[in-house]
């Protein structure tokens, strides 16, 4: 807390803004009728023109070394819990991945029925709690075309979204994106080798929507 | 997605629901005079470019491979009789629709590796004249 140096008299305008607190050397600072040091928004106090070096208080200029001065405190102090409760850990995403075939069919960006059961539970659990952000991540297969697979599963993710949304999530705390074929689940030879349908099939792990919700503390979605 | 209901009363599930089921027609845009829309992503959307492909003079559509795998992200290049350059868009998906004036144009198609294809056309103002560029490899 940096002493801001400025005399008393400009202070008039800020004053109704001003709280005070306990003082030592008052007559170098602005203090209030009770004889309080007043300070500003910024927590800064206000010197005036009898203030000199040295001079201090608990919240303005306190000598660094006698540092056991106590912090300035508001007067309506928190109650000191009984036991330090243990700090949250800091939260991390929940990876929920969600099989694209059961929501949507072979080469199709629109849920089916089906799929909308399995959003309503996931939406339900997101909901219910608090959540900061939620992630959703579009994978496909590699059968097709790179550029056509990322679109397609940009637009799957998209439909999540937009199904979370009208659920009733905050878009503005939802990203999407497609990555298509880039992130497989399958072993990179697993399905090498077999015919178009048995290859389709073979490779239905790797048709995903990844949603990872990133709660915030009080979430239970740690 | 013209039949998402305007109807302001509509309970957003319904018109969810509706979204959902309705044939998603990307929005057409316009470039130098020149009408186009394109995508055809994923089965829904490809089945109502298909269909509204009636009402273009030209339609596009890149595929690749023995299994023909739909492309996307075409880099389309059209060029009038005289060489002008009429359009120069990326194809959002595998078909692309375009109003052209009736006319010879010649139409080059760059996949993302940069490999390219020409193809000379024919375009009569009403026809629906429908153009395939394959890449042998996928």
């Amino acid at each position: 807390m940096n002493a801001r140096t400025v005399f008393a008299a400009l202070l008039l305008a800020a004053a109704s803004a001003a709280h005070a607190a306990p003082s030592d050397d008052a007559s170098g600072y602005l203090t209030s009728g009770s004889g309080q040091v007043v300070t500003d928004g910024f927590g800064d106090c206000w010197h005036t023109g009898e203030w000199t070096a040295g001079m201090h208080s608990a919240q303005c200029d306190r000598r660094p070394v006698k540092a056991v001065a106590p912090m300035a405190k508001p007067a309506f102090r928190a109650p000191e819990p009984v036991a330090a409760a243990p700090k949250p850990p800091a939260p991390k995403p929940v990876p929920l991945s969600l099989s694209t075939d059961a929501l949507f069919d072979f080469d199709r960006a629109t849920l089916k029925s089906e799929g909308r059961v399995e959003l309503d539970k996931l939406a339900k659990e997101i909901l219910e709690d608090n959540y900061r952000t939620i992630d959703i991540t579009g994978h496909s297969d590699r059968i097709g075309a790179p550029a056509y697979n990322r679109l397609l599963s940009e637009r799957r993710a998209q439909t999540v979204s937009d199904y979370l949304a009208v659920q009733g999530a905050d878009t503005r705390k939802i990203h999407t994106q497609g990555v298509g074929s880039s992130e497989p689940l399958t072993a990179k030879d697993q399905c090498s080798g077999l015919p178009r349908k048995e290859l389709v099939e073979c490779l239905q792990p790797d048709r995903y929507v990844e949603v990872k919700v990133l709660g915030t503390q009080t979430s239970a979605l740690r | 997605m013209k039949s998402i209901p305007t109807i302001a009363a509509t309970a957003l599930a319904l018109s969810f629901a509706l979204q959902a089921q309705a044939s998603t027609l990307p929005q057409p845009t316009t470039e130098n005079g020149v009408t186009f829309l394109s995508g055809g992503i994923g089965h829904d959307e490809a089945a109502a470019l298909k269909a509204e492909a009636k009402n273009y003079p030209l339609s596009l559509v890149f595929s690749a491979g023995k299994d023909n795998a739909f492309l996307a992200d075409i880099k389309v290049t059209i060029r009038d009789h005289t060489g002008k350059e009429v359009l120069s868009t990326t194809s959002a998906g595998p078909i692309m629709l375009i109003k052209l004036p009736a006319g010879r144009y010649k139409i080059d198609a760059q996949r993302g590796d940069g490999k390219h294809l020409h193809r000379t056309v024919q375009v009569a103002g009403h026809g629906d004249r429908r153009v395939a560029f394959h890449w042998q490899a996928a």
